[in-house]
Formats: structure tokens, sequence, C-alpha cells
């Protein structure tokens, strides 16, 4: 068994005051033991909502699909089944440390919260480990920061402190949400290094959430490319960079400023905005955006192909019937 | 922190000053002295107006009188003759203080109660409840609430006694008539700040911990509400100083509302004035300690020295 | 099964023309439009404003509905009632009774309501206007001047605004005028402070450095693009000041340093209500149940405004 998180069709709506937001649809992917998996897409494209929605930590409602947890199936956990889950064995990492950590609790109480509820240490116990935790994720004079509160601490600290908070409990999946989104270019690579350092310590899985490819190159071992709530790429980096075989994918690397090519080079970008998840198109939701639509993108959802076995996407263009158009589009089969 | 106690402080003795100022020469403006009313002879006004050191000129007559205050003497009562203001507030004052401490308590539980099951059932019966139950506390003036109160219960039922303040059965009526406003603003406020709280990032990492629910209800979601309620400390107790006086009229409550109602309608201007000086140190010095107070709960004041 | 022609033409690829992914919006409501719809959808808001209309219009044509005038005394009638302990509540030439004095209740009732609404309104306006401009003021010239009207409004806040209206209301006298001067001249701290908060966030907006930098005048500035961006608040806090200045009313009258007999108003029915409570409960129970539902309504309309202003706010 080396998934150590696996999720099935999954499908998951919000109701607004607008109507119902089909958020994610049928989403499959899985995490496999120590690896790191980048889920990348736009804003609003459903990524952060599916991974809070693994933890039951957003009020939405499971239209299909299951999810299982180190050979477990946690679909209909209830909450207090997912009390013992969050914090212990999986831990979340929020895109805000600012507003993602409590005002008026001093930083030490957040962390050893944490370790006296699924640890059963006592108050002096837990005072010790999150010392311990804190000079683990680089926090200098652990003992002063400890009884201070998060105003006095800068954007690359609060972070290390949402870190600390999340592995606490030295959980077997890290689910780390846009960590870097927030911080400055430099703190980025510190904070960036220091979860690569610590997964190798913990020896645990992260799943990495951004819209950020640079960090993905750099850090991730497979790719999940999400549009408007469906994986629409799945595969190795190595894959997803060098033979992407989706065009939102394409799009997306296009749209990354090289420094290794030749001479002026034009930025491009993909023309268009992200669908309205109140009103989804019945066929590929990318369709209005593509370059190369086809007549049958337009009512039918494009089935998985696989050109490895690690790595699929589901595109129309890869269709048999699709010969001639892909032809005629210029289609390329490599970038 | 020390800057911004003494910028408090600063503000506080202004506003006392600023509130005697107008206070006295408000009533110096008002045409005619209260004794120049036909009971008098020319004689005996004269000899009161001396006698009350009226007839020296107004500026004169204001530092006179600061300073008379500053060694706590408010003046003597012109419809109690002879009466020292102070001696009507040392017999009057405690009685108000009692009920007020009762409505606040009462206030502050069943207003925070109301307010966290709201925002725990958004959207059920107990929040339209709570809801229902504040619209009516804010908008229903509270000498309504409290004649309606005493109609019902203590004329129609019979079951408490309809005025004065000497038992335990005699506070009821009053304290939840003056509580009742109170109520409905902790009650609005403590869900709205709730509702906030409970959608906010920090509690979803609490959730996020593997807290017990209990637990994050407690030391995350109601102890990050109550901040709000504390900044209202303030006002909340500016409107159950205005709330007494109709409160303690109707239930013939002898506080000090109920002399400063009657000091209205008997025109004793020095007992009016010495009651209005003392309800405004009175609330001054309350706000000076809910300042404080909010500066101790919430850190991010206690540092910055800035609110926010 | 699909045959080959068909699949090829599946598979044809579809000219897009250039706007198609931008027109996936939904179209956008205008700002006040949007307002408007949110406002209606809200029934409790409009419920109570059906309600409010009525009780508008009970006040405008109540007292003409019957013979008896609001002032004319019966003591008669009174008397006879007293001494034969008949009643004086509601009855078929009175409809909402009659008072110790003989007049007639249900024009009093309409008439006293006639001057709440009159007091509520005009000084809930008189406030605005002057917490607007004293706003606009700190917010939009800053600096000391700011500095002096927010340190006023920090020291006049200090004090419960009734003790003040007392002290004005002990000064000039009861009557419609002292009320609403004495009213006006407390109530606009609030409104003064929004005004300010708001305007000084929109201050630095682009489009107001860019009137700025076209040497466009402050009061045009002022006119044409803050308070236009301040009305959303302004009317919110409008909507709450005007059950406000009817329960100051109300509260003075019921101290009896409201209005001066022969006017009338639903705070000194009331106050007179409690005194006959005992042997005449009408007198305290109608103008009660009218002053309530004035204010529940009003101040529900005014949760409505708030809702359908910002959107945000609603929980």
């Amino acid at each position: 068994m080396d998934e150590i998180l696996k999720v099935d069709d999954l499908s998951i709506s919000f109701q607004t005051y607008n109507g119902e937001v089909q958020a994610v649809r049928h989403a499959s992917f899985s995490l496999k033991r120590k690896e790191v998996l980048a889920i990348v897409g736009e804003s609003g494209s459903g990524k952060s909502v599916m991974m809070q929605s693994i933890l039951k930590l957003t009020p939405c409602i499971r239209k299909s699909g299951s999810i299982w947890f180190d050979g477990e199936d946690i679909t209909e956990f209830d909450d207090q089944q997912m009390q013992k889950i969050r914090g212990s064995k999986i831990g979340i990492i929020f895109q805000d440390a600012m507003t993602s950590l409590n005002p008026t609790m001093r930083i030490g109480r957040q962390i050893s919260e944490s370790l006296r509820r699924h640890q059963n240490m006592t108050a002096e116990q837990a005072r010790k480990r999150a010392l311990e935790l804190l000079t683990q994720v680089g926090i200098n004079h652990p003992e002063q920061r400890y009884r201070q509160y998060i105003h006095n601490l800068s954007g690359g600290m609060r972070q290390r402190v949402m870190i600390a908070i999340a592995l606490a409990c030295k959980p077997k999946v890290l689910i780390a949400d846009e960590p870097t989104t927030a911080l400055d270019v430099t703190i980025q690579a510190q904070i960036m290094s220091l979860l690569g350092r610590l997964k190798e310590e913990l020896d645990c899985s992260i799943v990495l959430i951004t819209h950020d490819l640079g960090v993905v190159a750099a850090y991730a071992d497979r790719i999940v490319v999400m549009y408007a709530g469906q994986p629409v790429e799945v595969g190795a980096s190595r894959d997803i960079f060098y033979h992407p075989q989706h065009p939102y994918t394409r799009g997306l690397l296009a749209s990354i400023p090289r420094l290794d090519a030749d001479g002026a080079q034009e930025l491009t970008s993909i023309a268009g905005t992200p669908p309205d998840a109140l009103n989804p198109l019945p066929g590929c939701a990318f369709y209005p955006r593509c370059k190369y639509a086809m007549r049958i993108c337009q009512d039918e959802a494009a089935p998985n192909k696989n050109f490895s076995e690690s790595h699929c996407a589901a595109c129309h263009i890869h269709d048999a019937g699709a010969a001639e158009t892909r032809v005629k589009l210029g289609w390329r089969e490599t970038l | 922190m020390f800057k911004y106690i003494c910028k408090r402080l600063l503000i506080s003795v202004i506003t006392l000053l600023v509130l005697c100022a107008v206070v006295f020469f408000a009533i110096k403006f008002i045409p005619g002295d209260p004794f120049s009313g036909p009971e008098y002879t020319d004689a005996m006004r004269q000899k009161m107006l001396e006698l009350y050191g009226l007839d020296k000129p107004v500026l004169q007559q204001f530092f006179t009188y600061m300073g008379n205050l500053l060694s706590g003497n408010f003046g003597i009562s012109i419809y109690y003759t002879g009466k020292p203001v102070v001696d009507i507030i040392a017999t009057a004052f405690p009685q108000s203080l009692d009920l007020g401490i009762r409505a606040l308590l009462f206030a502050l539980i069943a207003g925070i109660g109301l307010g966290v099951l709201a925002a725990l059932h958004r959207g059920k019966a107990l929040d339209y409840m709570s809801i229902v139950i504040s619209i009516i506390g804010i908008s229903i003036p509270s000498f309504v609430v409290a004649s309606m109160l005493q109609y019902i219960f203590a004329v129609v039922l019979g079951w408490l006694p309809v005025a004065r303040y000497t038992s335990f059965a005699h506070t009821i009526m009053p304290t939840v008539a003056l509580a009742l406003p109170t109520i409905a603003r902790f009650a609005r406020l403590m869900r709205t700040s709730m509702l906030e709280v409970i959608d906010s990032d920090y509690v979803k990492t609490a959730r996020s911990k593997g807290l017990k629910k209990r637990q994050i209800l407690l030391s995350h979601q109601v102890r990050n509400s109550l901040l709000p309620l504390v900044t209202v400390l303030g006002p909340t107790t500016a409107s159950l100083l205005t709330g007494s006086f109709v409160v303690e009229s109707i239930f013939a409550v002898p506080g000090l509302g109920k002399f400063f109602v009657d000091s209205i309608n008997t025109q004793d201007y020095s007992l009016i004035m010495g009651l209005t000086i003392f309800y405004g140190a009175f609330l001054v010095i309350m706000n000076f300690i809910v300042d404080l107070i909010y500066g101790i709960v919430d850190p991010r004041i206690r540092i910055g020295g800035t609110k926010g | 099964m699909i045959d080959a022609q068909d699949r090829k033409y599946l598979y044809e690829p579809v000219e897009l023309d250039e706007g198609i992914a931008e027109r996936m919006d939904k179209p956008q409501l205008s700002y006040w439009k949007d307002v408007a719809s949110r406002f209606f959808k809200n029934k409790a808001a409009m419920v109570s404003t059906i309600l409010l209309l009525i009780v508008v219009i009970m006040a405008i044509v109540g007292p003409m509905m019957v013979e008896y005038d609001y002032r004319t005394t019966d003591t008669k009638l009174a008397a006879k009632m007293r001494i034969t302990g008949g009643s004086m509540g509601p009855s078929e030439e009175h409809w909402f009774g009659i008072d110790t004095l003989g007049r007639d209740l249900w024009a009093r009732v309409w008439m006293g309501t006639r001057y709440s609404l009159l007091i509520g309104f005009v000084a809930a306006i008189v406030q605005a206007l002057i917490g607007i401009i004293m706003g606009c003021i700190a917010g939009f010239f800053g600096g000391w001047v700011d500095m002096l009207i927010m340190r006023a409004i920090d020291i006049l806040n200090a004090i419960p605004y009734l003790i003040y209206v007392i002290i004005i209301m002990m000064v000039f006298g009861s009557g419609l005028l002292p009320i609403l001067l004495a009213l006006a001249l407390t109530g606009w701290l609030g409104m003064a402070r929004l005004v300010r908060g708001q305007i000084l966030m929109l201050k630095n907006e682009d489009y107001i450095l860019a009137a700025r930098n076209l040497n466009t005048s402050p009061w045009v500035i002022m006119l044409k693009h803050l308070i236009p961006n301040c009305m959303g608040i302004i009317i919110v806090s409008l909507s709450m000041a005007i059950p406000g200045a009817i329960f100051s009313e109300a509260y003075l009258s019921f101290l009896g340093i409201g209005l001066p007999a022969p006017m009338t108003s639903l705070g000194q029915l009331i106050s007179t209500g409690i005194t006959e409570m005992r042997n005449y409960p009408h007198q305290l129970i109608i103008p009660s149940a009218v002053i309530s539902i004035l204010m529940l309504t009003l101040q529900l309309i005014g949760d409505g405004l708030r809702d359908a202003l910002d959107p945000k706010l609603r929980k």
C-alpha cells in the first residue's frame, strides 16, 4: 500500500445565496507516501476547497466520490472521527498566517493545544515539545516567542509557527495551502526549503496547493493540474513540464517567463476568465478559452487518456477522430 | 500603554471640565432664579440669593462652584431646603448602584448566552428567537417595557410588588426592565461577533488541529467574541444610567435617577447641577476603567498603543 | 454508433470569436438596483415598510376621521364614567376610548403619532446634515481641524446625549423647536464619525487623487465624489436616527419636559397612561402599542437597508 491518501470521483458543492456552486467535479487523484504532490490551478479552481473538504473543514455538500486515508475509507466519517485525524494524522497550513492564527492567544498555547489533545501530554511536556518545535522550524529565542502573540512576529515567522502547529503531532500528511503566497520572495524560498527539510525529518507526504509553477518545478514530485474544479492533467513533474498534454497546462507553462529563452520572448497569457461555477458548461470547461476547441468539446466532457503509467490528461485532442484536426491546428506532441 | 493611559486620562479630565461648564452656564442662562416666585418677598429673595451665593458675578460663582466641587461640596438642594446635594447622593446612589449592578450582571449573562446560542444555531428557531428578543429590546422604549411589566405582573397577576425597593421580589422587575435594552445590545453584538469568529481562519486552524468542539467554542470562539463587548461597556453604563431615570421613577426606587427626575419637575437647579456633574464624573471614571480593561484584554492594543 | 461523416464533423475545429470567453460573465446589475432587489427580498423589512406606511397614513388622516378634536376636553363625560364606574375604554363613539379629561383617545393617539413622527424625521435629517458636514470637514481637510472635531466628539460622547438634551430643554423651555434644537445639537456625533471614516478611506482612492490633480475645488470633490460614495452609510445611519429621535422625544415627554400641552406625543400619552394604569389600562396600552410598532418597524427597515446596502454584513 504506497498510497496514503486517495480521492476517487469526488464532487463537492456549496449552497450559496445565488444557488448551488459546483466547486469540485469528479476529481480523482492519489498521494503516495513520502512524495510531494502539487495541485496547481488558477484561483477559484477548487484546489483549496477540495483539500479542505477532505478534512471536512468547510461546510459543503459531497455529491459523489470517496476518500481513503491510510487504507481506511474516511468518506463517511463524522466530526468526532475526523477530530482524531485532523492535526494528528493530517496537518494543514493555510495561506495567510496572519488571519489563520488566533490574535488573542499566546503562540505557545496555540502549538501545545494540539499536543495536549492528541498525545495526552501534561502542560509541562507540551510546553517542552512546543519549544522544541519552535526551534525545529527555525525560530530563535523560542522561550520568548512562546509567550508572544502573532502580531509581534514577521510574516515569515508566522508561517513558521503555522508549520510548527501543523507538524506538532508528526502527521503522515501535510497539506500546504499556498504556504508562500503571502510572503516575500526571499522568505518564500526559506519556507519552502524548511518544508522540504521537515518532510525528510518527519517522513511525511506533502500536498502543495499553489498557483506558482516556479515553486512546483523545484519541489514537487508529481503534479495535478486543476481547472474549474476538475483535474485536467495528472503526471510526474517531468511529464507535466516537458510533455504537457492538455491545452490548459500548455497555456499555464507558456505564461511563465523563461530565463533560458533566446532573445526577446513574448509572454503569453490565456485569454478570458474561468467559467462561472454556478452554471457549469456541459462539455469541456476550458472550451471557451481553448486554442484547440472542436465542436465535440462543447457538449461532451473529454475522457481521461493515459500517456504512461503515471501521466494522464483529459482532452478530446487525443481522440482518434481528432487526428486530422491535430495537424490542422498545429498541435505538437511535445513542447 | 503608558501613553495610551495618559491620553485617556487627559480626555477624561477635559470632558469633565466641559460638562461642568456647560451645565453651570446653561443653568445660569435660564431666566429668573429659584427665588423669584411669589412665595418669596423681596427681602427674603435677597437673603436667599446671598445664602446661595447667587448675588456674585457669574464667573466668580463658577470658580467658587468648581472649587467647592473639588472639595466634595456639590451645593445645597433648593427643593429639600438646606440639604446638601452630597447627602442626597450618599443616600440614594447605593440604591441605584445596586440596581445597576444587578441589571448589568443579568444583561451580561442573558445577553452573552443568547448571542452565543443564536450564533451556534444560526438560521434555526433559537436564532430567530434571540433576534426577536433583541429587536424588541432595542426598539421598544424602556418606560414602555417597565410600565407594561408593572401592569401585567403587579397589577393584573399580582405576582410581584408594584413598586419600591426593599426585598428581592422588589428588585426583579426593575432589574429586568433596566437590563432589557442592554441584553438586546449584548445579544446582537455577541451574535455578530460570534458569527464573524466562526467564519474566521483561525477557528478553521483550531478545527484543523482536531480540537474538540467545546474546546474550540470556549477557548477560541467565545473568548475572541467577547472583545467587542468590552468596547460597548462604556455606552452600556451610560444607557443603564439614563434607563435608571425612568425605571426608578416607575417603580419608585429611591435612587439617584428618581431624584434626578424629581429635580427636573421641581426645577431644583442646584440638585440637577450636582447630580449631572456626579453622573458625568461617574461615567468618565467608568469609561476610563473600560478603556483600561480593553487595553489589558486585547494584546494588539497593549503593545501597539493603537486600536486595530 | 456515429458514422464516419458525423465523427469528422464533430472533430472540426471551432473558430472562437474574440469576446466569447469574456461573455461568460453573468449580467451585472447596477449598484442601486441590486440594493433595491435585496431590500425587496427581505420579508421583515417589507412587512415593516407596509406597517409603517399604514401608521404614517393614520397619523395624517386619523385625527380627521373622528368629529372630536384632540384638545377638546369633556370633563362631564369623564366625571360620569368615573362616578358610575363606566368604562372609559374603546366604545362605538370613542374608538380608542377617552382619557381622564374626557378627550377622545383616537384623535389624541394619532395626533401624538403625528408629532412623534414629525420630530423623528426632522430631527434625524438635521442631525444627519450637521453630521455629514462635520464629518466631511474633518475627514477631507484632516490636520488640526480633524483633530479638533474628533476631540470635541470624544468629549461630547463621554456623557449620554440625553443629559445634554435635558439641560438644553431646561434652558429653552419645553416646546417643539427646543426639542428639535436639542436633538439636532446632540445627535450628529455618530454620523460625523461614520462619514469621516468613510472619507478617510475614499480620500486616497485614485480617482480622488486624479480630481485633486486637476485642481478641482475641494467642495466639488466632496459633493460630486465623496458624499455620493458615502450614501450607503448615510442612509443606514439616518434610518437608525429616526427611531432614536422618536425615542428621545418620548423619553423627554416621560420626564415631563417634552412637548407642552395642548400638543401631545406618544411619549406624553404613555406617561399619563402610566398614572391611570390601574383603572384605565387602555390609556397606557394603546399608545404603547403604537410606539412599539413604530419603533419596531423603523428598526427593521433600518436593518433591512443596512443588509441591502452592505451584503457583507449579512449574517
